[in-house]
């Protein structure tokens, strides 16, 4: 235990002693965090683009229908990426992932209600991190259930005044009709009669651009740390320090639990750095710090296993360095660090759930909007098993190399 | 003295290449042992396979009696190891570096920093210990390099061409280390392509060429292989082969090579041969820049037993 340690530890000051490595693992993220979030921090994720959102249509009346036909209609398709859901539960949990910016929700004789004159209302999940997504959400679903509502008054009222005169097929019944229903819409409690209820789950933190860019990149930057795990490793095994361990009474798996508390340690260390220096900047990382605390640490560990897979693929720090920064910036782009994996065409999307970035990415997200440990543990299993998917496919290729 | 190493008919490949090539010798505790060859020769496969970073294809190696097949463990417990590149941590200072292979050995507390102040000092770098490893000179790094293999005060201590690329100064200081070290009693095994080096220091020595042992004994033996020849050393710029044919004619010329402007001839009577060999040399338009004659040394016997010279 005591070389594990020794190892781990002066794999540690090494780092700490390389500034080119602290500027690219503390140096830059600080300052595009910073950038990004000051010139970015007003307009709000989702500001831009079209609003992925879903449309629950569990009423099959005429009213229903046509508002739900809306948010798909070409009209509206510059403005909505819609999606369908059979069930409420559903949209929600895309909502709360963060991959939809709000749901809608038409419920059951949501038609025959209406029609019969009752209160009814059309419910809106909406991701409190993309309020201005959320909120022309909100902005076309009144106007659609005043639209529909008016109508709907209109008709009873008409129905009502045909009944009235008994001369249903006279032009000037129509037109009495109209009249009347045109003074029913004037009137403010006619038009309430569809409301438009806004839920936000358990998602009770409002996130800024500022907040999200930190996620971002500091898990971007972690995946960096990868990178200079692996030149350690590399270099180890090409400068004859690695042999050298083996020579002496260090066995291969001492010599690599060592190396790997290092990469670990030095994740730590810059996790640690980053979360202090985004606090500063008043980026919120959510209530539960446990939550937190539990992505982190399984975003380290995968962070870790990919260290001993790169360094595995290639036999020079160069040739690390050449591959090392594809792979991290793939799955930083794909993970959503650049962009809201939203902004992704849909059938790209899933890709964000092969890396390590996106998962991680998922996570302290959710954990800013507001989850605990029991909405993201699956997240950061997903993340230990991605870190011991790569730890053995390092270990097979050491071993076989 | 008992034997510490056994080497018995080693063999290692690396695919089609056989490396070692049923190597056999043994070194008793105390002795400071030489592995003479040219680069490439097989020295340092032979000396990764003792300290068990190499398995053997065939034989096997005993260090102390543990095999390095079935008893690694014990073999490296055994063992201290130079290795032939410079094995530190360049942004470490000294003191860090030897405090940290000394941790690897199992020191710590006050024996850790007892030993690393004794190393520092027989590497003549105790005023400097603060210093990072990357400010050092060639010279100083390797004397950091030796010190850590010998910090855990091993009863074997291998050193793979330790010398390589550094000022005469700290050559001198290494070798005057390994002379104070076998003084003490530490078995030492010193691969080489120096033949002044290990002349010096050695007690026996095994010439190593493809992967063989040619020859082994003390240097006075492996000199008597060659009786009384003595060597003509000539700086020449180019010889044709035709020339060589002709100096190989002279009569009582026993070998004739060349390579990299050095022409060297072997022959028990040079100063019968010296004449016919520069008239040989004159016909053929080729000038000598210097002419030395060398008595026996291991630089002829490798000459006497492979017909190339050590640099080749």
């Amino acid at each position: 235990m005591m070389r594990i340690l020794a190892i781990g530890l002066k794999d540690v000051r090494v780092t700490v002693r390389d500034k080119p490595a602290l500027g690219i693992l503390l140096g830059m993220p600080m300052v595009l965090i910073f950038i990004l979030g000051s010139a970015l921090g007003g307009i709000g994720k989702g500001g831009a683009g079209r609003v992925p959102i879903a449309v629950v249509a569990l009423d099959r009346g005429e009213a229903g229908t046509r508002i739900a036909e809306a948010f798909e209609s070409t009209e509206l398709e510059d403005v909505f990426e819609a999606h369908r859901f059979v069930t409420e539960a559903a949209a929600r949990r895309a909502v709360e992932r963060g991959d939809l910016a709000a749901a809608l929700v038409i419920p059951e004789r949501f038609s025959d209600d209406l029609t019969a004159g009752s209160g009814v209302s059309l419910r809106v999940w909406a991701d409190p991190g993309r309020e201005v997504a959320a909120g022309i959400v909100r902005a076309v679903a009144e106007s659609l259930a005043t639209r529909v509502s008016a109508v709907a008054v209109a008709a009873q009222v008409t129905g009502e005044a045909v009944g009235r005169s008994g001369l249903s097929r006279d032009p000037r019944v129509a037109m009495a009709a109209a009249r009347s229903a045109a003074d029913e819409l004037g009137r403010a409690d006619g038009l309430a009669r569809v409301r438009v209820a806004e839920a936000k789950a358990r998602l009770q933190h409002k996130m800024t651009t500022l907040d999200y860019y930190a996620g971002g990149m500091s898990v971007m930057f972690l995946l960096f740390g990868s990178m200079f795990g692996a030149f350690s490793l590399v270099e180890e095994r090409t400068g004859g320090t690695l042999a050298r361990l083996l020579a002496g009474p260090v066995s291969r798996v001492q010599a690599l639990a060592g190396k790997t508390l290092g990469v670990f340690v030095v994740g730590v260390v810059q996790a640690l750095t980053l979360y202090g220096f985004t606090r500063l900047l008043g980026v919120a990382w959510g209530p539960d710090v446990l939550a937190l605390g539990l992505i982190g640490f399984s975003t380290i560990v995968a962070v870790t296993g990919m260290a001993l897979m790169l360094s595995t693929l290639a036999k020079s720090v160069r040739g690390v360095g050449a591959i090392a920064p594809l792979v991290i910036q793939v799955q930083a782009a794909a993970g959503g660090s650049f962009f809201p994996v939203s902004a992704l065409p849909e059938w790209l999307r899933p890709v964000h759930y092969l890396t390590v970035n996106g998962w991680a990415l998922d996570g302290i997200l959710a954990v800013m909007r507001g989850a605990g440990v029991a909405e993201v543990w699956p997240k950061a299993l997903a993340l230990l098993g991605l870190g011991a998917l790569f730890f053995a496919i390092g270990v097979w290729r050491l071993e076989t190399s | 003295m008992a034997d510490i190493i056994e080497v018995r008919d080693l063999v290692k490949r690396y695919g089609e290449n056989v490396a070692v090539d049923g190597v056999t010798f043994s070194i008793q505790e105390g002795e400071t042992f030489g592995l003479l060859g040219p680069n490439g020769a097989g020295k340092t496969t032979i000396i990764s396979v003792v300290c068990c970073l190499l398995a053997p294809n065939g034989g096997d190696v005993f260090v102390d009696g543990a095999s390095v097949r079935t008893d690694p463990q014990r073999v490296k417990r055994s063992l201290g190891v130079v290795p032939q590149d410079i094995a530190l941590y360049p942004t470490l200072t000294a003191l860090e570096n030897l405090r940290f292979w000394g941790r690897m050995y199992g020191l710590s507390g006050k024996t850790l920093d007892a030993r690393v102040g004794e190393a520092l000092e027989v590497a003549g770098l105790t005023d400097r210990a603060k210093e990072r490893i990357e400010a050092y000179s060639g010279g100083m790094k390797r004397r950091v390099n030796i010190a850590a293999g010998m910090l855990h005060h091993p009863r074997v201590l291998l050193m793979d061409e330790p010398t390589v690329g550094i000022d005469p100064q700290s050559r001198n200081h290494i070798l005057e280390t390994v002379r104070r070290l076998a003084e003490a009693g530490t078995t030492v095994v010193y691969t080489s392509h120096y033949m002044e080096e290990v002349e010096a220091i050695c007690d026996r020595v095994a010439i190593v060429d493809h992967g063989k042992v040619i020859g082994q004994g003390t240097v006075a033996e492996l000199q008597q292989l060659i009786g009384d020849e003595n060597a003509i050393m000539l700086r020449v710029e180019e010889v044709p082969d035709e020339t060589l044919a002709s100096l190989r004619a002279v009569p009582g010329v026993d070998r004739v090579t060349f390579a990299d402007g050095a022409l060297e001839v072997l022959a028990r009577d040079t100063a019968a041969v010296l004449s016919p060999v520069v008239s040989a040399l004159d016909a053929s338009g080729a000038r000598a820049s210097s002419i030395d004659i060398v008595e026996p040394n291991l630089e002829t016997v490798f000459l006497h037993l492979t017909g190339k010279s050590l640099r080749d």
